[in-house]
């Protein structure tokens, strides 16, 4: 089992606004769900009924509205971001840590790429070379050995691993994957 | 009626996702995490399974990683409190993995719909 800092979820509902959206989704879903069994077995065209059919219409209106809050932060947070996100190619063969690192490094405002090998990454590389940065987890250091030779201009992150592959800069494994995406999103986007 | 395998932490949501479920029609066994689910899928041989993303301890996207690597081609579909836009990369990575994605608050009929998709039908209305 993944620490609960590495895992992917962590690093959303770490996030305010969106562990708002979640929890006051979860209440609202109990309110809908149970108001709907209300108002199906309560006798056809009772008042009770019609109580409850309006019980129900007043929380999808407030389910359109949470809806509404969301799409509006969602934009709010693209207009804040800068018109050139930087753009890191992930490669990990673990794909539950690529997975956490992924999320976490989208929801910090990164474009990511993200490639389950070095040899993946390799072909990627000479489609693409121009990358802001790349990170490796420690089954994938070879690729920094790679770029050191090859493409010198991405910053190289190590994920997990001691840094004898010309790293840039190493995070321990532990390190939690909201962490890690902060401080790389720090780094690059005042480059 | 197919046997549903449901996973969800939260006791309220537990409740109601049961509910909810056996109204459809199915036979169902609730679970409170990941890794109850995990040892109950031996057992039990659901037909689907419906899960919660985001729990404590293991999440839905590490069960749902543990699940494809023995079933591959059981039906899940997972169901959060995410919402448009602000949840997209969960979504996505969801997706990728192969599931269904039902944003709560969702009405029994969009369970219905969802099992349906998963070629799970029952005897209950929606």
């Amino acid at each position: 089992m993944m620490d609960d800092g590495v895992k992917a979820t962590s690093a959303l509902v770490r996030d305010p606004v969106r562990r708002f959206v979640h929890d006051l989704n979860n209440h609202l879903g109990t309110a809908i769900g149970f108001s709907s069994f209300l108002a199906e077995d309560l006798p056809d065209q009772s008042a009770e009924q019609g109580y409850a059919v309006r019980v129900l219409e007043a929380l999808m209106a407030c389910r359109d509205l949470i809806g509404t809050f969301a799409a509006q932060q969602a934009s709010l947070r693209r207009a804040a971001m800068p018109a050139h996100r930087p753009r890191l190619l992930l490669v990990a063969s673990d794909g539950i840590v690529g997975d956490a690192l992924a999320v976490a490094m989208e929801a910090a405002g990164l474009e990511v790429a993200p490639c389950r090998s070095v040899e993946e990454a390799v072909e990627i590389l000479k489609e693409m070379p121009r990358w802001d940065a790349v990170m490796a987890s420690a089954a994938d250091a070879d690729i920094l050995a790679h770029l050191f030779d090859h493409h010198p201009d991405p910053v190289r992150l190590l994920y997990g691993g001691v840094d004898e592959h010309r790293a840039d800069i190493s995070f321990s494994a532990g390190r939690p994957a909201i962490e890690v995406a902060r401080l790389v999103a720090a780094l690059l986007l005042h480059a | 009626m197919a046997r549903i395998l449901a996973v969800e932490d939260d006791p309220v949501g537990r409740d109601l996702l049961a509910i909810t479920l056996q109204r459809l029609g199915h036979d169902v066994l609730m679970v409170e995490s990941a890794s109850e689910a995990l040892r109950r899928l031996r057992d039990w041989q659901p037909q689907a399974m419906v899960t919660d993303i985001v729990m404590p301890g293991m999440d839905g996207i590490e069960l749902l990683r543990e699940v494809r690597a023995d079933y591959p081609n059981l039906p899940v579909i997972a169901v959060t409190g995410g919402c448009m836009g602000l949840i997209d990369p969960l979504a996505a990575l969801m997706e990728a993995l192969g599931v269904q994605v039902l944003t709560k608050p969702f009405l029994p009929a969009d369970l219905f719909a969802a099992l349906e998709r998963c070629a799970i039908t029952s005897r209950g209305a929606a």
